[in-house]
């Protein structure tokens, strides 16, 4: 028998049971479609947090406060305000750090802005001259602060574009003014809008000379601590120096000998990216491992409906004995229907999965990237489902006896 | 076995088994269609051992319509699996067509009756979903023809039983007797040298039933070798020749009142 007749006739029996072999499908379409989707998930929130953390600015190191040990009990991360105004001025020294290019210490707040008879509740962060550049941030109007303003305790204030525009209806806002806890800024600029990053809106916030923030704004008696000092290095080839300048100064600042106690962390967006990138291949290869599961439930079905069909068919598996099919093109008949309906499963799957791919994205906020090794490898999982468990009832199909098929009733 | 021998035919193709012919026959005779020599089939039931039938001596030379009859339980179905290659010999010799069917496969047998049986079977036994000429058709794909041609003998052989314009029809969409026919035609598209039919009337109405003996009758002043399996004595006396079956056991031959010798 040819193999044009073997694939006509399991065609033929795959058309004449449109709803079963429908249904075997829709077992493997869902699990490839799932295989799909899950890794393009993965890669697509990989590729965009990739996106978030180099938007952070170029060449960027972190320091953030560290856990601080009290009484024996080791806090958890960020639970201390150990960095200090100091230990940005410190840092900014080209003599101490020459390979540090830009310091912009942050003091953040949530706080009430109110500007005429509109209030706002944002981040109101105190900072320096360099926080634009060491954030790669530009003014869409005005300029930003200048370091004469962090010197004088400038009541000066920069916008982000919503803050603007919450407070005021527009972003033309440069020249007027903004109340915070009772202090009246003057708006001198406007950020270009940059978008969220995974912790915050990045248009969203008011930035003021740090010693304004914490001397006449927030007051209380912590005014030197800063919640976190973003560090530039000079060139990308500078970054390990200055991370080690940073680390050195800091250890003699806050007098700590060894490393290990330190109360302060300095991530660069390298390690940032290896963390989000490990965290995000752990969920895609958990995903994966369900949706493979779906697969192998979709491949038990194949079986199912292929030995429900051998008994179904024992008449005409006899008949076809009868007429000198050899047990081989009996095997090989049920061996392609089983294929087919698996290769037709993947390629209906590997549809489903790529249109969910275009469409998901609009209502959940991911992207989800389709790769073609992923699309290529789940039909070829798909047709090999429909081989594997195809091969038992194939087999048995085959040994059937035709006089006791063709007796069957 | 790899996968790929799965999916691959036998390794050893039927056509380069070699032919077994009959030594010379001593009197010089045709080589008969069947020859059965001191048969026996035995099946095993729990612990007891069933003569299904035994002791069979049976020669059936070309041209020849012979009814087998008997009893249900007289072993006549037995005798029919064991002509059709269905079924193989507990002990004895069969020759079919001067091959040893005897010592041959599950694979050689299969060729066998591809090539040298056409079935006609009670139940008709056509696939529902295929067309009248794809029904026909079946024992070609096995034999290998190619479409074109399997195409033209099946619209061939339908036309020979009366169905050249049913060819399209599903069986669902023709009545027993015409269902009937199409098995008919489906036993004579491989040009076979044996028509082997298992109770082809045992589903008809008289009238269909009266079709079908017609049909067979003119099948045989074609030349076509007919065996023919029945429980009716109408149905038998209309063959040349009776072989009576009782008990597992072969009644010394009979031929009806003014058959042709």
């Amino acid at each position: 028998m040819r193999w044009v007749e073997t694939l006509r006739t399991g065609l033929d029996a795959i058309v004449s049971h449109r709803l079963r072999s429908g249904l075997t499908m829709l077992g493997i379409l869902i699990g490839i479609a799932a295989v799909i989707l899950t890794v393009g998930l993965g890669l697509g929130s990989q590729q965009q947090v990739g996106a978030q953390i180099s938007s952070l600015g170029s060449n960027l190191l972190i320091v953030s406060p560290g856990s601080s040990t009290s009484g024996g009990v080791r806090g958890g991360f960020g639970s201390a305000s150990t960095l200090t105004a100091a230990d940005a001025a410190a840092l900014a020294s080209p003599v101490a750090a020459p390979d540090i290019g830009a310091v912009a210490p942050v003091k953040s707040s949530s706080l009430s802005v109110t500007a005429g008879s509109s209030n706002w509740t944002t981040a109101v962060v105190g900072t320096s001259a360099d926080w634009a550049t060491v954030r790669s941030r530009t003014l869409a109007a005005g300029r930003f602060l200048s370091a004469a303003d962090v010197a004088d305790q400038a009541a000066v204030a920069v916008l982000g574009s919503e803050t603007a525009t919450e407070l005021f209806g527009t972003t033309d806002v440069v020249g007027r003014t903004v109340t915070v806890n009772g202090v009246d800024l003057e708006v001198v600029g406007v950020l270009a809008p940059a978008g969220s990053d995974s912790s915050s809106n990045l248009d969203d916030q008011v930035l003021a000379p740090l010693p304004t923030v914490a001397n006449r704004i927030v007051g209380g008696t912590n005014k030197e601590s800063v919640s976190t000092i973003y560090l530039q290095a000079a060139s990308a080839g500078q970054l390990s120096a200055a991370y080690q300048e940073a680390q050195a100064l800091l250890l003699s600042l806050h007098h700590v000998t060894d490393s290990g106690a330190a109360d302060w962390t300095i991530a660069s967006q390298q390690s940032l990216l290896s963390t989000v990138t490990s965290v995000s291949r752990t969920l895609t290869v958990l995903l994966t491992g369900i949706a493979a599961l779906s697969l192998l439930v979709g491949g038990i079905g194949v079986m199912n409906i292929m030995l429900v069909s051998v008994s179904e068919r024992t008449r005409e598996i006899g008949l076809r004995k009868a007429l000198g099919a050899p047990p081989s093109a009996i095997r090989r008949q049920f061996l392609v229907e089983a294929t087919i309906l698996g290769l037709a499963g993947g390629l209906l799957g590997a549809a489903l999965g790529i249109g969910g791919a275009r469409v998901l994205p609009r209502l959940l906020s991911t992207d989800i990237v389709v790769s073609p090794l992923a699309v290529g490898g789940s039909i070829a999982i798909a047709v090999l489902i429909g081989v594997v468990f195809g091969v038992y009832p194939a087999t048995r199909a085959a040994r059937l006896a035709p006089i006791d098929a063709l007796r069957s009733e | 076995m790899s996968l790929f021998d799965l999916f691959s035919g036998d390794r050893r193709t039927p056509d380069a088994a070699p032919a077994r012919p009959l030594p010379a026959d001593p009197v010089g005779e045709r080589i008969p269609v069947i020859e059965l020599v001191d048969v026996a089939k035995t099946y095993r039931m729990g612990t007891q051992e069933v003569h299904a039938v035994r002791n069979v001596s049976l020669r059936i030379d070309a041209g020849e319509f012979v009814a087998i009859i008997g009893p249900s339980g007289s072993g006549k179905s037995t005798l029919m699996n064991v002509i059709g290659c269905l079924d193989v010999l507990s002990s004895g010799e069969y020759r079919l067509a001067g091959e040893d069917v005897g010592v041959m496969d599950e694979v050689e047998l299969a060729h066998v009756r591809n090539r040298r049986i056409g079935f006609v079977f009670q139940q008709f036994h056509l696939l529902p979903s295929l067309s009248a000429w794809r029904n026909v058709e079946l024992p070609l794909v096995y034999a290998g023809v190619g479409r074109e041609q399997r195409r033209r003998r099946a619209v061939e052989a339908l036309t020979r039983v009366g169905l050249g314009d049913r060819i399209d029809h599903k069986p669902g969409e023709l009545s027993g007797g015409q269902q009937q026919r199409v098995a008919v035609a489906r036993a004579l598209v491989g040009d076979p040298a044996l028509l082997l039919a298992d109770e082809p009337t045992g589903n008809l109405d008289s009238t269909a039933t009266e079709d079908a003996l017609l049909l067979f009758d003119e099948l045989h002043r074609q030349g076509r070798t007919i065996v023919l399996i029945t429980h009716e004595t109408e149905v038998a006396e209309r063959a040349q020749r009776v072989v009576r079956v009782r008990d597992g056991v072969v009644q010394p031959d009979e031929r009806p009142v003014g058959a042709p010798v």
